[in-house]
This record gives C-alpha cells, sequence and structure tokens, in this order.
C-alpha cells in the first residue's frame, strides 16, 4: 500500500496548519505577558533544529557507507558545549545590548559597524548555506516520491509510477513554493524591531519532537520489530562483514584517512552548531534567558543522542535486507514501507519533513534579514532612485525569502542529480567555519580589526569556495576534469583537491586546512599591520570586556567584591572636604556606609559601589544642591575602565532580564521621572494649600483671642458699672428691671468670651502613657452619684475599669475633659433617667470609648454642626464645648464622632491612637508618670 | 543526591573535559583492533558520550546555582 501524492499533500497542509495554530497560541500568550517560548525545554528543542533532514535521512546513508563516522557530527557539538556558557552568554548579552538580529549583524558590529563586512559576511553565508538549503528541497522531493510511488516489487524495491502526471513533474517547485509561503508566514509576517519570533520558536520546538518520536519509532520498530534488538543486528551483520556488498568501513570507519575526516567533522560540527545563521538565531537572537544555555548544554546532546542511537541498527538493517548502499539514505522510509507498515512511513516521513522545514524556515528567514539589512539598505544609501524601496522592507524580505528558496531549488535541480549532494550539508559546515575566527577574535582579542576580518573571511572564503565548490562544478561538468587532475593551467600544485601539493590530506580535510589556514592567517596579518578607529576601539574594549578582562562574569553576577572599598573612601572623602568640614565629611560617608551596610567590609561589588556613590551625591545635594554635587563627584573617577565594563555587563544582564530595548528603557525611565515630577508638583501645592490653611486658622485663633480679650474689658465695664446702678436703687432714675436684663446679657456675654479663648487658646497636648480603662474607671465612679441622683443606670462595657488593659500615649487633662462633656450632656439628654453605658475596646493600635445614652436623642438635622464652634441646641449654653472636644480629639491623631437617634439615645464615639504617631506629636511627649494602681469600686 | 559543589564550574574543568573527550573520541584511540567489533565501538562511544553528558549536567547545575535568577534568592 502506498498513499497518493494528494494524500500525503493534505497531510502535510494539516501538519503545518496545526504547527501554525501552535505558533499562534505562542504569539497570543506573549502578547498577554505569559510567553511559552521563555522556557529551557521549548529553548533546547529550538536548538534541534540543527537536526535536518540530513540527520533525519544522512545520519543513516552515512553510517551504511562511512561506519559510526557520521557520529562526529554530533560529538564535535557536545564537546562544543562545554564552552557554551562563556562563549554564547557572552554573544546574548551583546545582544541584548546592540540588538543583534543576525550572525552578521554580530561581526559587522565588532568590526566598527562595518557594513562591507557585514555585506561579505551574508554573500558568504547565502552561497555557504545554499547547498544545505537545497539538500532540504532535494530530501522533501526524494521522500515524497518515495511515499506516494513506492511498490514492493518481489524481494527488489523500486517506485513507479505515475511518473508522468503533472504532480510527479512539479513536485519539487511545489515543495518550493511551499516552503516560501510556510517560511512568509511562520517566520515573515511582519517587521519586528527584536527580531525575536515566539511562534516560529515554538513551532520549530514541536518539530523537533515530532522527528525525534518518530526516528525513535521507526527505530524500535527495525530494531525490536524486525529483530531481537541491537544484540541480534549487531550478530547478523558481523556475518556479513565479508559479503561484498557490505562495506568493511562500516565496522570500522575508512582505514585511510578517516582519522582526519573524523577530526575535520569535529571541528567543523563544533563551530556550525553555535554560527550557523540558525543556529545564531534560535541559541542567541531568540534567547530570553541566558540561564537557558546551561539547562541546554546537556539536554541538547541528550537529544543529539536519542536521535542517533538507532542510526547504526537501521543502517545495518538496511543492509541486511539487501537494499543497495548508495540509496542508503532512504533505509528509514523503506524498511517501514517494505514490512506493509504505511502509516509508520508516513509518520516517518513527517518526521523527515518536519526536520527540513524547521531548517528552510529559519535559515531563510535569518538570511532575508541579513539579506535586506546588509546587502539591500547600503544599497538603498547608494542608491537615491530606490528610496520608496525603504517603507517596503516588509515585501522585500518576502522577496528575498523566495528568492533564496527559488535559488536552492535551482541549485538542487542544477545539482541535485549528482549522489554527492547528501554532502553538502558538510560543505555548508564548511562555509561557516570560516567565520569562527572573526567571531571568536572578536569576542576574545581586543586587536582585532575590520582590515583583519575582511582579509581573513574573504581568504577563507575563496579558499573555501576553490576547494569545496570549484569540484563540484567540476563533477558537474561545468569546469573540466583537468582542473582536479591536473590543476589550473597544468599547474598540479593548484589542484582543489590536493592545494599546495598536499596529497596525505582528503577533500574535505584539506578544504579546512587551507581555508582555515589563510583566514586566519590574513585575520592575525591584517588585525596586527593595522591600526583600528576610535569606534571600532571601542566596540572591541565593549566585546572583549562583556564579560571583563581579568575579571571572571560569575564574579559580577554573584556579586562577589572586588572593589578595594578603602581606596575608594579616601577619593569620595576628598571630594567631600572641599565642601564640608572633616568631622562633616566623614559623618556623611558613615551614614551612607551605615545605610547600605557596608560598614566593616574591605571589598564590594560595583553595584555597591554605584549605589554609595548616589547616596553619597545624594547627601551633598542636601549642602551644596544637586547639580553641584554631581558636578563634584563627577570631578572623581569613580570606576576604572574594568570596573566600568563590570557596570555595563550588569545592565546588560538587567536589560536581558526586562527585555526591553535600552531606547524602551530610556522611554520608560523618561516616562516615570516626568510622572514622579508631576507628582513631586502635586504634593508641594498641597503642602502649600496645608501651610496656607494652617496659617489662616492660626490667625483666626489669633483673632478670636483678640477679640475676646477687646470684648471682655467693655464687657466687664459694663457688667461693673450695672452692678453699681443696681446698688444705688433708682438715683440714677434707671428701671432695676431692665438693669436686670442688662446683666444677665453681659454675663452670658462673659461665658461666650471665656470659652471661646478656652478653644482659642486650647494648648497643645502633652503625651504620656495612661491606663485608659483605670481612667474610665475613676471617671465613673465620680459620676455615680450624679448618675444615681438622676435616675440613670451607670454601667461600664468593655475594658473600661479594667487595670493594665488599655495603655494610650494622650494628654490626660485634656481627655478627661473631653470625657466629662459627653457625661454631662449624656446626662442632660436623660431628664427622666436611663441608662448610661461608658465603654472601652481595644485592637492594639486604636482604643475607642463610647458614651452611650438612652435620651431624648439629636435630631438628624443638627447632626452635621454638632461640632461646630457656638452651635447649641440649648438656649442657656454658649455651644464651644462639643467643638472643644473635637478640637483635642484631633490633636490626638483620634476622631470623635457621634451616632443619635431620637427619642432613643445617642452614642459618642472618641478614638484614639495607643502609641504617639508622627514627629509633632512625638516631640511632646513626656515621660511616663509613675502609675496609680487603686482599687476601682463603682456604687 | 549530592549537592554539587563550585568545583564543576569554572573554564579549567571545561578545559580539561574537552582535551579527554578529545581523547577517548579520537580515531587512533578506539580504532585499535581490540575495538573493531561494531558492537563494542557502538556501545564504547554512546558510553563515552553518556559520561560527557553526565558531566556536562553537574556543569551547568553548578553553573544555575551559582547564577540565581532576578529576585530569587540561592538555595
Amino acid at each position: 500500500m502506498s498513499f497518493s501524492p494528494w494524500e500525503v499533500l493534505a497531510a502535510i497542509l494539516a501538519y503545518m496548519g496545526f504547527l501554525f495554530l501552535v505558533a499562534l497560541w505562542a504569539e497570543r500568550r506573549a502578547k498577554a505577558g505569559v510567553n511559552p517560548s521563555n522556557n529551557p525545554l521549548i529553548y533546547t528543542l529550538s536548538l534541534a533544529v540543527y537536526c535536518t533532514a540530513w540527520t533525519y535521512y544522512g545520519s543513516v546513508g552515512k553510517a551504511a557507507t562511512s561506519g559510526m563516522i557520521f557520529l562526529a557530527i554530533y560529538l564535535g557539538p557536545t564537546l562544543g558545549m562545554l564552552f557554551w556558557w562563556v562563549v554564547l552568554r557572552r554573544l546574548v548579552r551583546v545582544k541584548s545590548v546592540h540588538h543583534l538580529t543576525s550572525i552578521a549583524d554580530l561581526i559587522s558590529l565588532r568590526y566598527g559597524k562595518s557594513q562591507a563586512v557585514g555585506a561579505l559576511v551574508t554573500l558568504m553565508i547565502l552561497v555557504g548555506i545554499t547547498p544545505y538549503l537545497a539538500l532540504q528541497l532535494k530530501a522533501m522531493v526524494l521522500t515524497l516520491k518515495i511515499l506516494t510511488l513506492y511498490q514492493v516489487d518481489s524481494v527488489l524495491y523500486r517506485y513507479y509510477g505515475q511518473e508522468g502526471s503533472w504532480l510527479y513533474m512539479h513536485m519539487g517547485g511545489l515543495i518550493a513554493v511551499m516552503m516560501i509561503i510556510f517560511t512568509i508566514v511562520f517566520g515573515v509576517r511582519r517587521l519586528d524591531p527584536t527580531e525575536r519570533h515566539q511562534g516560529m520558536v515554538m513551532a520549530v520546538a514541536v518539530e523537533s519532537v515530532v522527528k525525534l518520536l518518530a526516528f525513535l519509532t521507526v527505530g524500535v520498530f527495525v530494531t525490536y520489530y524486525l529483530y531481537d534488538g541491537f544484540g541480534q543486528i549487531f550478530k547478523l551483520f558481523e556475518r556479513l562483514t565479508h559479503s561484498p556488498h557490505v562495506p568493511s568501513q562500516m565496522v570500522t570507519g575508512q582505514p585511510s584517512s578517516s582519522y582526519l575526516v573524523w577530526m575535520s567533522y569535529l571541528v567543523l560540527s563544533m563551530s556550525a552548531v553555535a554560527f550557523l545563521p540558525r543556529q545564531f538565531h534560535v541559541a542567541v537572537v531568540e534567547n530570553f534567558d541566558e540561564r537557558h544555555i546551561a539547562t541546554a548544554s546537556w539536554l541538547f546532546p541528550v537529544y543529539m543522542l536519542l536521535i542517533n542511537i538507532f542510526v547504526v541498527p537501521v543502517a545495518m538493517a538496511g543492509l541486511l535486507w539487501g537494499y543497495p548502499l548508495k540509496e542508503a539514505d532512504t533505509f528509514v522510509l523503506r524498511l517501514p514501507l517494505d514490512q506493509n507498515f504505511p502509516w509508520l512511513a508516513l509518520l516517518a516521513f513527517l518526521g523527515g519533513f518536519s526536520a527540513a522545514t524547521a531548517m528552510v524556515m529559519v535559515s531563510t528567514m535569518t538570511m532575508a534579514t541579513m539579506v535586506t539589512n546588509h546587502l539591500l539598505i547600503p544599497l538603498l544609501q547608494l542608491v537615491r532612485r530606490l528610496n520608496f524601496l525603504r517603507r517596503r522592507l516588509l515585501q522585500c524580505r518576502w522577496v528575498a525569502v523566495a528568492l533564496i528558496i527559488l535559488l536552492a531549488y535551482w541549485f538542487q535541480w542544477e545539482v541535485g542529480w549528482a549522489e554527492f549532494l547528501v554532502d553538502m550539508g558538510i560543505i555548508s559546515f564548511a562555509a561557516i567555519l570560516q567565520l569562527a575566527p572573526s567571531i571568536l577574535g572578536g569576542l576574545f582579542w581586543r586587536r582585532g580589526n575590520r582590515a583583519g576580518a575582511l582579509m581573513g573571511l574573504a581568504a577563507g572564503f575563496l579558499v573555501w569556495a576553490y576547494t569545496m565548490l570549484f569540484p563540484i562544478a567540476v563533477k558537474v561538468k561545468w569546469l573540466p576534469d583537468s582542473l582536479l587532475e591536473q590543476g589550473p593551467w597544468g599547474l598540479a600544485f593548484l589542484a582543489p583537491d590536493h592545494l599546495f601539493g598536499v596529497t596525505a590530506l582528503d577533500p574535505l580535510s584539506n578544504a579546512v586546512f587551507w581555508s582555515l589556514f589563510f583566514n586566519l592567517g590574513f585575520y592575525l596579518l591584517g588585525s596586527l599591520a593595522c591600526q583600528q578607529g576610535e569606534q571600532e576601539q571601542r566596540l572591541a574594549q565593549e566585546f572583549t570586556g562583556a564579560a571583563g578582562l581579568g575579571l571572571s562574569l560569575a564574579q559580577v553576577e554573584q556579586g562577589e567584591p572586588f572593589i578595594d572599598l578603602n581606596q575608594k573612601l579616601a577619593g569620595f572623602e576628598r571630594v567631600l572636604l572641599d565642601y564640608l568640614e572633616p568631622a562633616s565629611a566623614r559623618k556623611m560617608i558613615d551614614l551612607c556606609l551605615g545605610q547600605l551596610k557596608l560598614q566593616g567590609l574591605d571589598r564590594i561589588t560595583v553595584i555597591q559601589l554605584a549605589e554609595l556613590n548616589q547616596m553619597l551625591e545624594n547627601q551633598l545635594a542636601g549642602s551644596i544642591g544637586a547639580a553641584s554635587a554631581a558636578t563634584a563627584l563627577r570631578r572623581f573617577p569613580l570606576f576604572t575602565p574594568e570596573e566600568a565594563r563590570a557596570l555595563a555587563s550588569v545592565y546588560a544582564q538587567v536589560l536581558t532580564s526586562l527585555r526591553v530595548s535600552p531606547q524602551e528603557l530610556k522611554r520608560k525611565i523618561d516616562y516615570y521621572q516626568e510622572k514622579e515630577e508631576l507628582l513631586r508638583r502635586e504634593s508641594d501645592l498641597l503642602l502649600h494649600s496645608k501651610r496656607l490653611l494652617e496659617e489662616k486658622l492660626e490667625s483666626m485663633d489669633r483673632l478670636a483671642r483678640s477679640l475676646a480679650h477687646e470684648i471682655r474689658n467693655p464687657v466687664t465695664a459694663i457688667g461693673g458699672l450695672t452692678h453699681r446702678l443696681l446698688r444705688r436703687g433708682d438715683a440714677s432714675g434707671g428701671d432695676p428691671e431692665y438693669l436686670n436684663k442688662i446683666l444677665s446679657g453681659v454675663r452670658s456675654l462673659e461665658r461666650i468670651v471665656s470659652e471661646v479663648r478656652a478653644y482659642a487658646d486650647l494648648p497643645m497636648p502633652v503625651l504620656a502613657p495612661q491606663d485608659l480603662g483605670m481612667l474610665l474607671g475613676r471617671l465613673g465612679e465620680k459620676y455615680s452619684r450624679r448618675a444615681q441622683a438622676a435616675g440613670v443606670e451607670l454601667t461600664l462595657e468593655g475594658q473600661a475599669g479594667q487595670k493594665d488593659q488599655v495603655q494610650a500615649w494622650i494628654d490626660r487633662g485634656q481627655v478627661e475633659k473631653i470625657l466629662r462633656v459627653l457625661m454631662d450632656n449624656a446626662l442632660e439628654a436623660m431628664p427622666q433617667g436611663g441608662r448610661l453605658t461608658l465603654g472601652l475596646v481595644s485592637d492594639g493600635r486604636e482604643a475607642s470609648i463610647s458614651v452611650t445614652d438612652t435620651g431624648v436623642g439629636i435630631p438628624a438635622e443638627d447632626l452635621p454642626f454638632l461640632f461646630d464652634p457656638l452651635f447649641s441646641t440649648k438656649a442657656d449654653a454658649v455651644g464651644m464645648n462639643l467643638a472643644i472636644a473635637k478640637r483635642i480629639a484631633n490633636e490626638h491623631r483620634g476622631e470623635l464622632s457621634v451616632e443619635s437617634t431620637p427619642d432613643q439615645g445617642s452614642t459618642f464615639r472618641l478614638v484614639l491612637p495607643l502609641s504617639p504617631e508622627g514627629p509633632g506629636l512625638a516631640s511632646h511627649a513626656a515621660p511616663a508618670p509613675s502609675r496609680e494602681h487603686e482599687p476601682l469600686s463603682i456604687t | 543526591m549530592p549537592r554539587p559543589t563550585r568545583k564543576w564550574n569554572g573554564p579549567a574543568l571545561g578545559v580539561l573535559v574537552f582535551l579527554v573527550g578529545l581523547l577517548l573520541f579520537s580515531w587512533p584511540f578506539w580504532s585499535a583492533p581490540a575495538y573493531r567489533a561494531p558492537g563494542f565501538l557502538f556501545v564504547f562511544l554512546f558510553v563515552v558520550w553518556i559520561g560527557l553528558i553526565l558531566v556536562l549536567w553537574l556543569m551547568a547545575r553548578a553553573e544555575l546555582r551559582s547564577s540565581p535568577p532576578p529576585g530569587q534568592e540561592e538555595d
């Protein structure tokens, strides 16, 4: 049984639709603030884009033809992972600071933001990766044909078919178009300034899971269903080692020059796993948290181990089954098809398809970014006529995606028939190795410069092209065979396969050795011979110091102190002594050291030094103003270059954690600074209003006092004279009744004046701890007789009357005055008798004293004015007592309130804080008096 | 499980493990006649690989412990 092409296409579209939904889900979650791609497992799975169709199908092919040598492609990265924590983390930090978008961006930035370097790297990558992309397209076309056209013909296998059908004829083109659409949909839908694609990363991670599961399923099927496990396969295979169709290298590898090939594979794969454009993109550009690198450094090798564990059994099984060696790449599909397991074959196909599409999508997307940024935009800057394209960058990227995939399709069309296409991956690895000297040199060697990078890259690229691409051109007959056999123009020592007459090297080792030799040589030569520009120098320092020279990044991260505090303090003191007395300067430093808990330390971290500097500046600003303080401290060279680099690294970490660009961070800081300024102004305005109000109240008090004084004197005089007239009888001719009325009015005025003066002259409370329970108990005792006489039942509630239960900082006399006013009012409100309850409760922060009567109550319309001065419902009252009580309560930072129901009674509630609050009150606090411990008895 | 100590991180250990790994994965070492049986070669390479992954795991664990995420105390 085989599938029709349309069935397979439907399965592909359904699978890609599912991936698209996954990508959309990830993007929406990220927008909602929960980014599922920010996860070490997803990060690791996205790195598995390293395992392409070349791994999926090619490893089995390589194992069948060359033995265990395929494993070097995965052992190299595992060894390289030992340095990822150092190298990749540094790259991630540089990316966070500079918003790098691609590996070309990294190299051009390091070498003075050179457009020439960026363009060269982009060209190298474009040429170097095209064969690799072609390999993926070829794998997809080939496996699709096998799955749809394959039929078992006795013991032989072959695929037949509808080879003349339209679909068969256009399968390659169709797949290329599909890849263009998928790449744009998943990775280039919009322009993202951060060049992060959470959705695509998630889709790639899912594809990594699918390809792993698919390969493991096929491996288990072959090893444990077709055979009885590894042991049986190895045993059966050993019997066939002398069989003419089983190569001896399957056992031990090629005897000649295998060691060099093995080592070349190790070196190439070590560089490829980090510097291939797609690897750089998922590992660096898409990195959210550098801690994920540590997890990936062991988890990714686990992934590679798992996906390779069944490679050898599948290769051996294919050979045992009698499949021809030259078609070993297809064993993964053919074994299930031959056993009539079409669904397993479909799963295997989808696994391979996942491997290929993930690689094509990520590689093409990042290459399109490089093409637009490093080739197109410089061109637009040169050619003004093309300026309109600047606003069409997204569309330009789409065109770039299409051109890159079509170029790969053309390559596989032209060269794909050649059986060596399976080795295209390693040719691309060799191209990417040419970037390693410039990247690693740029990160760790400060003298590496633009001239060196340009010379090294160009030389390495030319030698790579000559030694790796020219032989291909010969094999596809673009160039004459004599080039390989006799060298160009008959110069044998220039033959691409054996450059300079070195015949001991195999073609791959020859290309790797000579390209790296020239690359490294010219890089060193150019860097040593030419000078760096100022900008390049600064960037070189920044790159090489991203982790600090001679200063371990871990030290900064762990906050390990490395700065001599005493040396810094001496510098600070010198600055302060220009403005302050020695004692004041010392005191200021000690204050800052104390607040930052740095006393007694010899060494501090760069962050602590920055905090100390800031705090000293703030302190000094209090003496000489902010601007002068900043200028003064700026004169002191606070950070050495090494410390400045460490601080920059810390800021880079902060930016990484915040996931914002430096510009965005600055905008946010500006916004909050503006907001803070507005709040400060508002606060100043409020303070100003408060001061005005206080002044107004103070002047009202003064006015009241003056008025009371001025009124009191004439009123006293009028009262005295009226008394005299009354004593003289009618000698003066005055009517005694009128005189008595005048006298009554004078007495009333005298009371008003006296109470207004008492209100205006109310002293600030002098606070001391008092036992409120005892205070209320004594008050109740004092009022008990009067209450009894009025027919009022007086009771205490809660903690009232209880000793040592509620302690509060109060002015005892003033609070007692409030309570007397409230008790008097309550008794007056119950002329027919009733019940008066004195209550006290506390919640540990405040005490609430309540005075409740069952009297006549207060009309609702009077309640809002009850605490206003000179308001009274009684004819003979002045109406100042409750106003005074309210003011005393306020001066205690307390609250006096009332609830009343006419004819049912009223409850006055006085709430007081237990401890003195704020400096205003604390300054009035008096020493605690000795407590009285008198027994309480109310009768 | 014993807590990994700080000796599991640092570049020196990385270089040492790299060199040991390179030696164990080197062609002359395992292309000796004694290793020619395909099963043995296969097992040897994968066992060394697993050992290398274990070392990487210990190193990563030590690195993660020495650089906790922002706002999280080191345990």
